[in-house]
């Protein structure tokens, strides 16, 4: 036995040997932990972001959190909060966080129509403050194709309805397509029958040459009138202008007759002036009219009312009351 | 005597204080005889003018100017607090203003005037308000309310003694409406009566009439006296509009008597007058009544002459069934 162990050269330093096996596995093993580590920034310095949603559908834990397309952290955690709303706990790192500011949102994406789904968060007002941790960002959602679905829905159903329309051969459009083609049919029988037309018409405006070389013929007396009645419109507007010439003559006179007139009105005002001057007095000379007018209705109406008018004046008859009329008029 | 008589005259003359009370009495006398006449004011004489000036107006068949001079003397009236002078002038107004045919006024003025006849106790003047009232409630259409509106007045005038033909007219048409015919035949007659005593020509004409409308609805007998009657007071009296019913009148009791002739003439004197005295409505009843007639004789170009005349008051007719311009009534 113990010659076994210490004669053979390859257990020589055996224990020496695994250990830096072990060693060397060890530092390997680390090595590709640290760099798996580094390479998910386990390691980096994080820190959180917060924002809720009605609905956790569509989010899990581990999703990725991009920023303009690039990826910056991911979701830590997703729980329901006090008041049923969903809080999504997003874990980025700290390298991130001056792209990460005040208006920043968070809504979520997908890479293509059916790619990986992620939650992107736009970068916010440049000068806005540095979001720092914990804080709570907006949530956008986005629409799905749930609601894209329902919104074409009633365009694809006028479409049906417009196809249907168009399809109907007793509809407007397929009738008036007939109506067109029975139109154009017959334009074809028209044509010749507006052919016709106007070999007749230049016929006729032949004739209406021949006519017209007439009426030139007949109109030359009928133009010497027209001349000669121009010439006595000119002696016409010659006596025209000898009344203008009068005209301006009495014009001329218009001033002296102004200002006699300005003569008159001034004496109107004068005379009007005294008239108002002496208004109290005509004003007292109209009252003691009335007075005298009331006067002499008074005396009136006793001599009217008295013993000697009595006599001579016939009596004031009192009032009567007007008859009932007994008829009634007819159904 | 006379010597003594007149030497006590001389003696007396020449006593100087006798002299003066002598005349200071005669004096007294002649101003008192000035003074002797009815103390008015100048308004209620105003207002007496006024009413005067209205009463004639309305005998002439100016309502306008008797509408606008009562209306002056109820407002002098009213100024100087004259009630009962008021109560006539309201009184006359109403009366005024049912010629015209504005019975909203008419109700007016009698509701003012009830109150103050009832007011100053004046039941005289209170059953002529209700008479009246009773008229104006029939031209409404609230026949049953007319008739206890002239019921009361008549019992105010029993009250009174009084008999009145104008108010036993008014009864006795209502009671014909109401199809009591016996007591309206009653009625009128009494009313008749009273309005030839009364030598109330206008009043006896109503009767009449009243009574041919009644005779026409019971096979005609005596109708066409009764209307030739009334014709000829109201001819002399000048009322148109009566005299275009009377003379419709005895064309249906022509037409009932089968004179069919007489009943065309007359129904074409009875336009004549209603639309010469611009009775619109009059002159198109009775030209319906010439198209109906002589559509019924088959004198179809007669019927088309009338009709012309009816659509150049009221314009183009409307057209029937069968193609002819519609007739009213039918």
């Amino acid at each position: 036995m113990e010659r076994m162990k210490d004669s053979d050269a390859r257990f020589k330093s055996l224990e020496l040997k695994t250990g830096l096996l072990v060693f060397f596995a060890l530092v390997g093993i680390l090595a590709v932990v640290v760099s798996v580590g580094l390479e998910r920034d386990i390691f980096s310095k994080k820190f959180t972001l917060h924002f809720y949603t009605d609905s956790g559908a569509g989010f899990k834990e581990a999703m990725p959190v991009k920023i303009s397309g690039f990826k910056i952290g991911r979701i830590k955690g997703i729980e329901l909060s006090e008041t049923a709303k969903v809080k999504i706990t997003l874990e980025i790192g700290k390298k991130y966080q001056k792209w990460l500011r005040r208006g920043s949102i968070a809504k979520v994406g997908k890479e293509g129509f059916i790619g990986e789904a992620s939650v992107d968060v736009t970068p916010g007002s440049p000068d806005g403050q540095m979001l720092v941790d914990k804080d709570v960002i907006p949530y956008e959602k986005a629409r799905g194709v749930e609601e894209l679905v329902e919104e074409v829905k009633p365009v694809l159903r006028e479409v049906k309805d417009i196809i249907h329309y168009v399809n109907d051969p007793e509809g407007d459009l397929k009738q008036t397509l007939g109506n067109v083609k029975d139109v154009t049919a017959g334009l074809q029988s028209t044509k010749a029958r507006v052919d016709g037309v106007l070999d007749e018409t230049n016929a006729a405006i032949k004739k209406v040459q021949g006519l017209v070389d007439n009426v030139e013929a007949k109109a030359k007396p009928a133009v010497d009138s027209a001349t000669k009645a121009v010439k006595n419109l000119e002696g016409a507007t010659q006596k025209v202008e000898k009344i203008m010439n009068d005209a301006e003559a009495v014009t001329k006179k218009l001033p002296a007759t102004t200002e006699k007139i300005d003569r008159v009105i001034d004496n109107v005002k004068t005379m009007s002036d005294a008239f108002v001057k002496d208004t109290p007095r005509i004003r007292e000379l109209l009252s003691d009219v009335g007075d005298a007018a009331k006067d002499g209705k008074a005396l009136v109406k006793g001599i009217k009312e008295g013993f000697p008018g009595r006599l001579v004046l016939p009596a004031q008859k009192p009032p009567e009351l007007v008859p009932l009329d007994g008829a009634l008029p007819e159904k | 005597m006379e010597r003594g008589f007149g030497k006590a005259m001389t003696k007396a003359g020449s006593n100087e204080n006798l002299s003066v009370l002598a005349l200071s009495l005669l004096l007294s006398l002649a101003l008192f005889a000035c003074n002797a006449g009815p103390n008015r004011t100048i308004a209620q004489a105003k207002a007496v003018d006024a009413a005067n000036y209205g009463a004639e107006a309305f005998a002439n068949g100016d309502l306008q100017r008797a509408m606008l001079k009562y209306s002056e003397a109820l407002r002098l009236d009213r100024s100087g607090d004259s009630r009962p002078a008021e109560l006539l002038d309201l009184l006359n107004l109403a009366r005024v203003f049912i010629a015209m045919e504005d019975l909203e006024k008419a109700s007016a003025f009698l509701k003012d005037a009830e109150a103050l006849s009832i007011h100053l106790k004046d039941e005289a003047r209170l059953s002529e308000v209700k008479a009246t009232a009773s008229k104006v409630m029939f031209m409404r259409g609230d026949y049953d309310a007319a008739y206890k509106a002239i019921e009361e007045s008549l019992a105010i005038d029993k009250g009174l003694g009084l008999k009145s033909g104008a108010k036993l007219n008014l009864k006795g048409v209502m009671l014909s409406r109401q199809a009591r015919k016996q007591e309206a035949v009653a009625v009128l007659t009494e009313a008749l009566n009273i309005n030839r005593k009364d030598a109330n020509n206008a009043e006896t004409a109503n009767s009449l009439r009243a009574l041919g409308r009644l005779r026409l609805g019971s096979a005609g007998a005596g109708a066409l006296e009764d209307f030739s009657a009334a014709y000829g007071l109201d001819k002399a009296l000048g009322d148109p509009k009566k005299i275009a019913v009377d003379l419709g009148g005895m064309a249906e009791a022509n037409l009932l008597n089968k004179a069919a002739d007489d009943a065309a003439f007359l129904f074409e004197r009875a336009y004549i007058v209603s639309v010469s005295a611009g009775l619109n409505k009059e002159a198109v009843s009775f030209l319906d009544r010439l198209v109906d007639m002589h559509r019924s004789a088959g004198a179809k170009d007669k019927a088309e002459r009338f009709l012309r005349l009816k659509e150049a008051i009221t314009g183009p007719a409307p057209i029937d069934k069968t193609g002819s311009p519609k007739v009213e009534g039918e």
